[in-house]
């Protein structure tokens, strides 16, 4: 908190910062649902629903994260975003082995970077 | 003056930690809609000063909800507030050319979002008093 805050900051503040702490619980369950998306694609590559499902969460998690002040999450969100953009625009119908195998290395590295998140850590 | 705000966001996080910012830093009282569908029915009797309309949205979508809504005599006149994470140029484009008045770049800060929101308010108010 800044000493210059007024009252109403401060309590503002408390309110986001339980808020954030709510948001950081509910990762895990994003995880998993997109875990989902990316087996489905594996089992039926040319599944359009999944690939949409699996594009707005991705991208629902660099809205909202980022809000949240999970700077790090989102920038990852959106470089993930993006390179679903460039599957997806590139090949209309299918995500190609390599594809799914990026989709997998990048729900790895955002369950690290979730894990080891010091401030999220910190406000529990 | 800008009061009631229609906020529409499917993400049930977001909403809430929006409609905290919008209620307790901004003053205004505050309606949430978590789909287009929702707005539509909620719009038409909250009768907001503003709507805050989120793009990507599962079932309508943003741009799908701005144009059923401009088809009511009672919200045809709303300004409507994008919010969306596509904010490159040719999106904020196609948004302005279906009727957005302005768009709120997400992710946003919390805190900031209600002067965001006035500033946008002052633009609209001072194009009415140009046009009058």
């Amino acid at each position: 908190m800044n000493s210059k805050d007024t009252p109403c900051e401060v309590e503002m503040k408390k309110i986001v910062s339980k808020l954030r702490y709510k948001y950081y619980c509910s990762f895990p369950e994003k995880l998993e649902a997109i875990s989902k998306e990316i087996q489905r694609l594996k089992e039926n590559p040319e599944d359009r629903k999944a690939i949409e499902r699996l594009y707005a969460m991705v991208h629902k998690m660099y809205g909202t994260s980022g809000s949240f002040g999970f700077d790090q999450i989102a920038g990852f969100c959106g470089d993930w975003e993006t390179k679903l953009n460039e599957l997806t625009s590139e090949l209309k119908t299918t995500i190609p082995a390599s594809g799914l195998d990026q989709m997998y290395r990048y729900l790895s590295s955002l369950r690290k970077l979730i894990e080891a998140d010091p401030v999220s850590i910190s406000e529990s | 003056m800008l009061n009631k705000i229609l906020l529409v966001e499917d993400d049930i996080h977001l909403q809430f930690l929006t409609r905290i910012a919008l209620e307790n830093v901004g003053g205004f009282t505050v309606k949430t809609c978590s789909s287009g569908n929702e707005a539509i029915q909620e719009a038409r009797t909250f009768l907001p000063d503003l709507i805050l309309l989120d793009v990507m949205m599962p079932g309508m979508d943003g741009p799908n909800t701005l144009r059923v809504l401009g088809q009511f005599p009672e919200t045809e006149n709303t300004p409507i507030v994008f919010m969306s994470a596509k904010v490159q140029k040719h999106e904020v484009e196609f948004y302005r050319s279906i009727g957005a008045i302005d768009v709120i770049s997400k992710p946003f800060d919390p805190l900031t979002l209600p002067n965001s929101i006035r500033e946008i308010w002052g633009r609209i108010q001072s194009g009415r008093a140009r046009k009058a």
